[in-house]
This record gives structure tokens, sequence and C-alpha cells, in this order.
């Protein structure tokens, strides 16, 4: 019935009509990395606002909340920065973390940290 | 945004209209008054209202002798007193 | 494939319901209280809350001490700690 309606109007009505439907697909929001390969390892967490997280990755959800065991957070010296060499740190425990706020997580595993000397 | 109608939030919403409370925004403004109106944006309408920074204890900034507007967007919480 | 069990992050603060929790903001400010509830959006509802902005050193100030139920906006919080703050 209402593809008869559709037929009787000019093409570009018609047109009109359809273009929304591809349009409102939207895109896709899978996860486009498989949290899974990261569970029970230790793993670096971003946070929006700056705060910096390390610990096992025990959970998630597929909104990137994560469930972080023995979290430590490295607090943010005077000089706004995050620095894992300094020991300004406390430990959190088992953690839920906003995937609203995540800005990064990354393995720990694999990665070193680059001192860069101020000298010669 | 808006909060569905059973959850915990507007059944909290819905009990604590007409009751004084605090709100704070996160620019740290403290307004403390009676809760006339609320939604699920958290925008909030308060009469009787006194604005302080932080807490009450660090004195009044500002007494509103009509209704007062805070922006939901604003909003960091809303508790009983 | 993955592991055997998966903690869903909304069931752990589910389990968290009736007991104290740690709630840290994106900006240097934390809560502690009792969790009484959340929603979708992961608003918390807390009782008894008191209210703290941390300091670089850790010594933590107390702002305020809340009374009766406060309903905490989830638009900026980072950390849920089950267990309250240690």
């Amino acid at each position: 019935m209402s593809e008869t309606v559709i037929q009787d109007k000019p093409i570009e009505q018609r047109e009109k009509q359809q273009q929304p439907k591809k349009k409102f697909e939207g895109p896709k929001r899978d996860a486009i990395v498989d949290l899974g390969k990261y569970k029970d390892t230790e793993v670096r967490v971003e946070l929006m606002g700056g705060r910096l997280v390390t610990g096992i990755l025990k959970g998630y959800d597929s909104l990137m909340n994560l469930v972080i065991d023995n979290a430590i957070e490295y607090v943010k010296g005077l000089d706004d920065q995050v620095d894992v060499g300094k020991e300004e740190k406390r430990e959190l425990g088992l953690t839920v973390v906003r995937g609203t706020v995540l800005s990064s997580i990354s393995p720990v595993d694999g990665s070193n940290v680059i001192y860069i000397s101020m000298e010669e | 945004m808006s909060a569905e109608t059973n959850s915990v939030s507007s059944q909290f919403l819905s009990n604590i209209i007409g009751k004084p409370v605090n709100v704070k925004l996160y620019s740290g403004m403290l307004y403390n008054g009676k809760l006339e109106s609320i939604d699920g944006f958290m925008n909030i309408a308060l009469s009787n209202t006194t604005e302080h920074y932080e807490n009450n204890a660090n004195g009044m900034l500002r007494r509103y002798e009509n209704d007062v507007f805070l922006r939901g967007t604003q909003v960091m919480y809303i508790s009983e007193v | 494939m993955s592991g055997v069990e998966v903690l869903l992050p909304l069931e752990i603060i589910d389990k968290t319901i009736n007991q104290n929790v740690w709630i840290i903001l994106q900006s240097n400010r934390e809560f502690t209280g009792t969790l009484i509830g959340f929603d979708d959006f992961v608003n918390v509802i807390i009782e008894d809350a008191v209210e703290y902005i941390t300091r670089n050193n850790d010594d933590d100030d107390i702002v305020m001490k809340h009374h009766g139920r406060m309903l905490l906006s989830g638009n900026n919080i980072a950390m849920l700690v089950p267990g309250g703050k240690r």
C-alpha cells in the first residue's frame, strides 16, 4: 500500500524519501580493538582530565568501561606532568574505570620508558 | 540524557522536591535553597537561595530573593541538607 | 576463547550497592559514602557523602561532610572504587 503511494510521486521526491534511510545508518559502533586480548594482563590507561592508571585488566564491556585490579594511579606533579618514573602514586585496588572518560589504553608489556638526556 | 522514569535517580529526585538542598556546580559554587523543580537533565530551580564557594562555612556570597535556575550541564551534585 | 569470566564493570558497581564506595572525578575531587544506587548514565546516589579535594602530596582536604543522600552527576565521574577510600 505504502509502496504504491511512493511510486505515484515524482522521482525527486522519491529519492528524498529514500536517502535518509542510507544516511542514518551512521558509523558502526563495534569495538575496533578486542580487549579480550589484554584480559589478565597489565594495562596502562589514560583518562580525560589527565589521570593515569595501571593495573590488571579483569573485565570490560562494550562501552569500554573497565575493571582494573591492583590499580595504581600515578598522580600529576606540580608541573602537570604525569611521570611513571616518579614515585608519586597511590594504590586504588579493584577499580571500575568509566568508558566515557577513557582516552587511551595500551598493554604495559612491550613498552618502555625512554629517558631523554638534557646533557651534551 | 533524560533519566528514565523508574531509575533510582528519578525516584530520588521526586523524593526531594520541596526540601532544602545543596547544589554544587563544577565551578565550585554551592547553592543552598529549597528545591522547587528539577528535570532529567538536572536543570534545577531553587527558591530562598544562598550562594557560597565550596562550602557553607566559607560564608555567604549572595542571597537571592527570587528563584534561581541552575543549568543541568553545570551541576556536579544535588544533596539533601 | 577469552577468559572464563569477564568481570562486567557495571556488575561490580551493582555488587557494591549498600557498601562503601570511593568515587573519583576527572578533576581533583573525590567522594566517599555508601552507594545507594546508580542509573544507566552512572549518575550515582550516595549516602552520608564526604567530599574531598586532593592535593599533590597526599593531604586531602575535606571540603564538606554531607548528611543524607546525594545525587552525583555521572558526567565527570572517572573511577569508582568499591570498598571506599584507603
